[in-house]
């Protein structure tokens, strides 16, 4: 049985196991024997496995246990579980959704309800109802930023004979 | 206690948890937090975040008590609630892992430090001073930055014990299709691990005997 490199490439962690068995074996090993290539391969897998069994992984904390009996005691107990996902009762879900959605209707119904004088215009009636009345009269009180804000009474400001201040 | 002693003892605990004897999870826990820690460790590269993975697992294996059947080998069964977490968890941290790992990964400073240090004892001395904390991270990053499934399955080969239709087990599959993970796992973990694994004069595998 011959094998190719791809072949015994894939074979190389069985082989480093012992886990692979004649007459496979015996053909990786002598493909092995033929084929620098590969024995660069296998040397540096070799190489990554020495460099895992040396990078000890380390094991649990010593407070670990208690962390998970309290967790598990506190799902038993209905509450929070500490650092692990929390699950949103369908109830509080419903709500929340439902409000959302009438929140919703409120902003659509205000962004799309007929003009009504707001109390920037109704101060600006008042602005017009004080020209008025101060034609001819001292312009000191006017408020001229406010008139400058609205176009009507900018133009009736205009209109206004410089006689008539 | 043998590893077959280990997983009929789990599987029993499990029945007596099923059956209402809580203290038989702190057993569970007890006997398999280790274990669970450290396979964390290897398939995620780092430290910070693992515990939190490990409770994950507990609290699945106890909420599974009452479905639990021992149909498997047990311990095969709690590989298998961390693998699939792993997995999840990859997958819905990708673009984030994928950034931070990029980012830490470039030819920096760090890397040509790392160079310099391990050419010097290849030269001088052929035993490569592997404990040294730079190597394992190097290593670790390396593992982490290769995709979930060839991860896992490099993780899983790496924990003694395991052999690979064992592996298949745990990761459902087939045994060919985790020698051909591993095969591929290898193959990255060969490249990013290039300059730390060959000679730099001669450009010759460093020899595992000389790593450990």
């Amino acid at each position: 049985m011959k094998v190719h490199c791809d072949e015994a490439r894939l074979e190389l962690p069985a082989l480093a196991r012992g886990e692979l068995k004649d007459p496979r074996r015996a053909a990786v090993e002598e493909h092995l024997l033929a084929c620098p290539e590969c024995r660069e391969v296998q040397a540096m897998d070799a190489s990554i496995d020495a460099l895992f069994e040396c990078d000890v992984a380390p094991g649990a904390t010593q407070s670990f246990a208690k962390r998970v009996r309290a967790a598990v005691d506190a799902e038993n107990a209905g509450g929070p579980t500490i650092g692990a996902p929390r699950r949103i009762p369908r109830l509080a879900l419903t709500a929340a959704l439902l409000a959302a959605s009438v929140l919703l209707a409120v902003a659509v119904w205000i962004a799309t309800r007929p003009n009504v004088p707001d109390e920037e215009v109704v101060a600006n009636l008042d602005v017009l109802e004080m020209l008025e009345l101060t034609r001819g009269e001292d312009v000191s009180i006017l408020d001229f930023a406010a008139i400058e804000r609205e176009p009507a009474l900018e133009a009736l400001l205009r209109s206004t004979s410089a006689e008539e201040f | 206690m043998d590893s077959n002693e280990r997983i009929d003892r789990g599987a029993a605990w499990m029945l007596e948890l099923q059956a209402g004897d809580e203290t038989a999870f702190d057993r569970i826990v007890a006997e398999y937090q280790d274990t669970v820690h450290r396979l964390l460790y290897r398939y995620t590269g780092r430290r910070e975040g693992v515990e939190d993975l490990g409770q994950e697992v507990f609290l699945r294996i106890y909420r599974a008590r009452a479905r639990y059947r021992p149909e498997a080998k047990f311990q095969t069964w709690v590989f298998r609630i961390v693998f699939n977490l792993c997995v999840n968890e990859t997958k819905s941290r990708r673009l984030r892992r994928a950034a931070s790992l990029d980012a830490g990964f470039g030819p920096g400073d760090d890397d040509a430090r790392l160079r310099d240090f391990v050419a010097d004892t290849r030269e001088d001395r052929p035993l490569v001073r592997i404990e040294h904390e730079e190597t394992g991270r190097k290593l670790r990053e390396s593992l982490a930055a290769i995709p979930a499934q060839q991860r896992a399955a490099m993780a899983l080969y790496q924990y003694r014990g395991l052999s690979l239709r064992e592996i298949a087990d745990v990761m459902e599959t087939s045994e060919k299709a985790v020698k051909s993970l591993l095969a591929r796992a290898r193959e990255n973990l060969r490249e990013k691990m290039a300059p730390y694994l060959r000679r730099p004069s001669t450009g010759e595998p460093v020899l595992s005997e000389d790593l450990r």
